[in-house]
């Protein structure tokens, strides 16, 4: 009844703080609905779909073929990839490193263990380069990392420099006219593991070492051999010990200690145990080396466990995970610490081990 | 409070509305899309730059932006293939085929570090037995048997064998036509019969 002796100033008033209060009101409600889907729905963004998986080779053949008509075996492989659009990294591992005065190479896989020189795998790698530009379309890019393991005596400093100088030379083929490199290019690898190295890890830095100084990174394809996992006492510099000698520090050098380094580590058990013994040895090095490790990808051996003589053994011992799941392992493990869960946009990559070449 | 939420229920619905409509979209995007763009400025200057000129984005871009015509023309020069060498991985004829002192295997040192092997060509398919140990377990010795196509590289068949008691990582000793002799590193003997494809109590 009063209401209508009151000035139109209160009335306006009035008004502008039932709409004051009515955007506070949608501006809480807004945050509130945002706390109760966050607290509710656990971690609002799921693991990405993986990447598609590019194969990886344990190689038994440097076929070349003779110039100028016949193709050979790794031109056929080369197109065989290119046909199949494959994108991404792809590691092709030449054995172990060797030594046959005067020349440096590696004992490949497969009959026989032959000695291959540099000059022969670099010949090899060029020819699957070749088929890889002729047969794919255009629109796909490989990361070719060609490499060795850390077994054997002769892995050592100068190894390593020669096998870099092969990188570097290869890229320039690529880049000589008509370039490739729209679509190509190589980079180094090494499968280095603490259980190849028997004398301990200072022959496989030193390779590392030999190799660090071209353009290009060298992926570790490597494994972490009785690594902790996340919970585990973190010890300092040189962290937990492993086997040969080895320490977790070892495996991060090779990893990313190195300049050089980038790594795509062995995530083969099912149970997820090798991608949280990776994912331990990153918040280590967040603690010792004030940097966690980026990670560029997954590597599993799904295909190879696909081989007659692999299925019994891969399924007793539980190591065959697929492409899949080894990376959404690892980007699980990242993601479950806030110290590495911003490495997870480095795993860009999946790679999947065969025999088959 | 309450009492606001009360007097402005539209106001309420709107902005609950606003969180569904701005939100929603986002999440899905985040499910089913890209990872999340890496972030490199958390390391260190040297590895920064590494990682971003290694970074498939960059890469793809490299791709995309090349002409949709490829030129196909014959590089003027490249690697040529150079002679043979020989290896320098020791060998020794042993039985029907040759013992090799390598212990190079396709396998991950986590689940075999092998010794040295022993090989044989025959019909059509090359024989490899590699020897050596459980890599997770150096106490149990561990032969691969395979049996891998001469004209397709394939695997075409095989088995890995636990020696039958442990007695460290085994080496192929000797062997006698397709019986290995493979010695333990505590000197325990053991054969295996490649025809059989298993151990067997003694030589034949």
């Amino acid at each position: 009844m009063l209401d209508r002796f009151r000035p139109k100033s209160f009335w306006a008033g009035v008004k502008r703080r039932r709409t004051g209060e009515a955007a506070v009101v949608m501006i809480a409600s807004l945050l509130a609905a945002a706390w109760v889907t966050q607290t509710l729905g656990g971690q609002t963004y799921a693991a990405p779909t993986p990447p598609s998986a590019t194969i990886s080779r344990y190689m038994s053949t440097v076929d070349g073929g003779s110039p100028p008509n016949v193709t050979g075996r790794m031109y056929d492989i080369g197109c065989n990839d290119g046909r199949n659009r494959i994108n991404g990294l792809e590691v092709m591992s030449f054995g172990q490193p060797d030594f046959v005065s005067p020349d440096y190479g590696a004992d490949i896989f497969g009959t026989g263990a032959p000695f291959e020189s540099i000059y022969t795998i670099k010949y090899a790698v060029s020819r699957y380069l070749h088929g890889y530009w002729d047969c794919s379309p255009t629109g796909v890019f490989l990361t070719l990392a060609i490499g060795v393991n850390n077994g054997g005596s002769k892995v050592n400093n100068p190894h390593g420099a020669a096998w870099a100088d092969m990188v570097n030379q290869l890229n320039n083929f690529i880049a000589s006219p008509p370039s490739w490199a729209s679509q190509e290019r190589v980079v180094g690898a090494i499968d280095a593991e603490a259980g190849y190295a028997a004398t301990g890890p200072s022959s496989t830095r030193a390779w590392a070492d030999g190799y660090t100084g071209t353009a290009t990174p060298f992926y570790n394809a490597g494994d972490c051999p009785g690594c902790p996992q996340p919970g585990s006492t973190m010890l300092p510099i040189p962290g937990t010990p492993l086997q040969n000698g080895w320490y977790q520090d070892d495996i991060w050098y090779m990893s990313w200690g190195n300049i050089g380094a980038l790594a795509v580590p062995e995530i083969y058990l099912e149970d997820g145990t090798s991608a949280r013994e990776w994912e331990q040895l990153s918040l280590w090095a967040l603690r010792y080396h004030n940097s966690a490790i980026g990670y560029q990808g997954s590597a599993t051996e799904h295909d190879a466990c696909l081989t007659p003589s692999n299925v019994q053994y891969c399924q007793t011992n539980h190591l065959n995970n697929t492409r899949d799941q080894g990376w959404s392992q690892l980007w699980d493990a990242e993601n479950g610490d806030p110290g590495t869960a911003s490495s997870t946009g480095s795993l860009h990559w999946s790679t999947d081990w065969s025999w088959t070449n | 409070m309450l009492g606001l939420f009360r007097r402005h229920p539209i106001a309420f619905i709107v902005g609950v509305a606003m969180f569904a409509v701005l939100a929603v979209p986002i999440i899905g995007l985040a499910q089913g899309g890209l990872p999340p763009r890496p972030d490199y400025s958390q390391y260190p200057p040297e590895k920064r730059a590494l990682l971003e000129a290694n970074d498939p984005r960059n890469l793809m871009a490299t791709a995309q932006a090349a002409p949709p015509i490829k030129d196909l023309s014959p590089k003027s020069e490249g690697p040529t293939p150079p002679p043979q060498k020989s290896s320098s991985v020791q060998r020794a004829g042993a039985g029907s085929g040759t013992i090799m002192e390598t212990g190079l295997a396709p396998y991950p040192a986590g689940q075999f570090v092998g010794i040295n092997r022993w090989e044989e060509s025959k019909s059509g398919n090359d024989l490899i037995v590699y020897a050596g140990s459980n890599g997770s377990d150096p106490s149990q010795g561990l032969i691969i048997f395979q049996i891998i196509s001469a004209s397709s590289h394939q695997t075409v068949g095989g088995a890995i064998l636990p020696t039958p008691v442990k007695a460290g990582p085994v080496r192929v000793s000797a062997a006698q036509g397709e019986v290995l002799t493979l010695t333990g590193q505590n000197g325990t003997t053991f054969f295996f019969d490649v025809g059989l494809q298993k151990f067997v109590a003694a030589a034949r």
